[in-house]
């Protein structure tokens, strides 16, 4: 059984969850960096396909 | 209008600068510890003298200049510069001590350099600098580029009404958060999120490279702090080039990426809002950019000859294009091959994407893309407003986390700021002209400074002319703090001798 009081559980709970929410707004953020990062690299990609077609 | 400054205004700047010295002194303790543990005894000693300078200053500041004042604005604005002059000092004393610096303006020069997140070094024999010293060298990056006032008022909160002025003195753009501590706050938490993420990653592709598992944690910190903070500085003197690995090659274009993002930027993509990657005036304008400045540079490799094939012209061109573009400054070619292998154009792309930058609040130097893409918008705005009938109303839109309106003072802004950079550029390339120094060699180094780029095509070393290394220190503070920082200084400096400025 808990030691603490109402208040205490409720803000244990707060907290729990704003770390909850951190690690995923982090995993999100950083998937979306990570894809925005391979987008620019794919385009790039077909960039210099074209190019070394165009030059060999 | 500035007044002469009185002695409480004196008091209030030098107040603080201490509080930021006397905090410095503490983390070059903590590098002490580590040098002792690592067995580096000489270094060891070497921070505890710079800590204990540090530590005395600060502490005395406290002492000698008592005041309960908070800042104004402008008292701010003149404090974060004088931050960014002194604390390099003492950041300075075990780089010296540690016997790999000629001059004790070489020293100061590294610090600098290490602090505006630039890269240029002027050490000897990098390949054996000692790893505390070494390492160093990189919390000096991860100092800077979070910014050491965002840090510190993180830490202690105690910067009160004065706050504000601190925050957009040190070159944070916009306010993401109500409060000025909380927007530090989370810019602390994105960076140690990357890290927790960043640096795993990399040891664990340093070790698929080759490296053994000691090694790679060192490396792995090292090339975290420059990346994520778009640095300059590398481990080694072979930069990225020494690994020969897709995997850290990739990890590294994401941090890099990742650091050249604004930090209200990743505040929306944390709260799972992806549109706003295509949406973004910045992350449109940086997108278009690195991809333009790629193609040319392709080409321009393409018809040298010098690297052929799409595997090799695709490695070499992207991650350098990134890596000059985000302003980090590492290379996986060795750096002279710039002027020596990749003829003209290709370089002139590198000097480009220096010069543009990454987005504004972010760790990344260079004019930024939001001043980029509001002057493009100004630009089609001052088109169609001649292309469209004489009483059409012109209004010109774009997307910066909410739907705005252009206005005029923002276009003008962007404006004075780009014509600001592009006197910086040329100026510096000028004085090394001056001195004998090639056209190439004096634009790329200059724009390398000034963008807080840090690729170098090797004119910056030991052997260089004192009065140009002063000249590029100067150019990596301008570019650092924006200029308005500086001007806040200098406008202090005057009043004091004009009684009013």
């Amino acid at each position: 059984m808990s030691d603490r009081n109402p208040r205490q559980e409720a803000n244990a709970a707060a907290h729990d969850r704003r770390e909850e929410s951190l690690l995923r707004g982090g995993i999100t953020g950083m998937a979306l960096v990570t894809a925005a990062t391979l987008g620019l690299a794919l385009v790039a990609g077909l960039i210099a396909l074209i190019v070394s077609l165009l030059y060999s | 209008m500035l007044f002469r400054p009185d002695i409480e205004d004196l008091r209030t700047i030098g107040r603080f600068t201490g509080k930021v010295v006397y905090g410095l002194g503490f983390v070059i303790l903590a590098h002490a510890a580590l040098a002792w543990w690592l067995g580096e005894h000489n270094e060891a000693l070497g921070f505890v003298v710079g800590a204990a300078l540090a530590l005395i200053f600060g502490a005395g500041s406290q002492l000698v200049l008592p005041t309960r004042a908070t800042l104004t604005p402008s008292q701010g604005l003149a404090t974060v510069a004088l931050i960014w002059i002194v604390v390099p000092l003492f950041a300075a004393v075990p780089l010296l001590l540690s016997g790999h610096y000629a001059y004790v303006l070489d020293a100061y020069f590294e610090a600098m350099s290490g602090f505006a997140t630039v890269g240029l070094t002027l050490v000897n024999d990098l390949d054996h600098l000692a790893v505390s010293v070494n390492l160093w060298r990189h919390t000096l990056h991860l100092l800077g580029g979070v910014g050491i006032v965002a840090v510190v008022l993180t830490t202690f909160a105690a910067a009160g009404g004065g706050a504000g002025a601190l925050y957009t003195g040190e070159g944070h753009a916009e306010r993401i958060l109500p409060s000025i501590v909380q927007t530090s706050r989370f810019i602390v938490r994105v960076a140690a999120f990357y890290a927790l993420i960043g640096v795993p990653a990399l040891w664990l592709a340093l070790v698929a490279a080759g490296l053994r598992p000691a090694a790679a944690v060192f490396h792995a910190l090292t090339l975290f702090s420059t990346a994520f903070n778009t640095a300059g500085f590398a481990p080694t003197s072979a930069s990225a080039a020494l690994y020969r690995s897709v995997a850290v090659e990739t990890v590294l274009v994401v941090l890099m990426v990742a650091g050249a993002f604004s930090f209200a930027l990743h505040y929306e993509l944390w709260q799972g809002r992806r549109a706003e990657l295509t949406r973004n005036l910045e992350a449109q304008t940086l997108g278009l950019s690195v991809v333009g400045v790629f193609a040319i540079l392709v080409v321009g490799l393409a018809r040298t000859g010098t690297h052929t094939g799409v595997t090799d012209l695709f490695r070499v061109g992207f991650f350098q294009t990134v890596s000059a573009h985000t302003t980090s400054g590492l290379a996986t070619i060795p750096e002279r091959l710039f002027v020596t292998e990749w003829g003209v154009l290709a370089p002139a792309m590198i000097v480009t994407a220096m010069a543009l930058g990454g987005m504004a609040g972010s760790t990344a130097g260079g004019i930024k893309a939001l001043r980029i893409g509001l002057l493009v918008k100004g630009l089609r705005r001052d088109l169609r407003t001649v292309l469209l009938p004489e009483d059409a109303v012109v209004v010109e839109h774009y997307h910066a986390t909410t739907r705005r309106i252009l206005h005029d003072d923002q276009v003008r802004g962007a404006a004075t700021i780009l014509l600001l950079y592009f006197i910086l550029y040329l100026g510096g390339g000028m004085v090394a002209l001056f001195y004998g120094y090639e056209l190439q060699l004096a634009m790329f180094e200059s724009t390398a400074a000034s963008a807080t780029g840090g690729l170098s095509v090797g004119l910056v070393r030991p052997e260089l002319e004192w009065p140009l290394k002063v000249m590029y220190m100067a150019q990596m503070l301008a570019g650092r703090l924006e200029f308005i920082a500086l001007f806040a200084l200098a406008g202090y400096g005057v009043a004091m001798v004009r009684g009013r400025v």
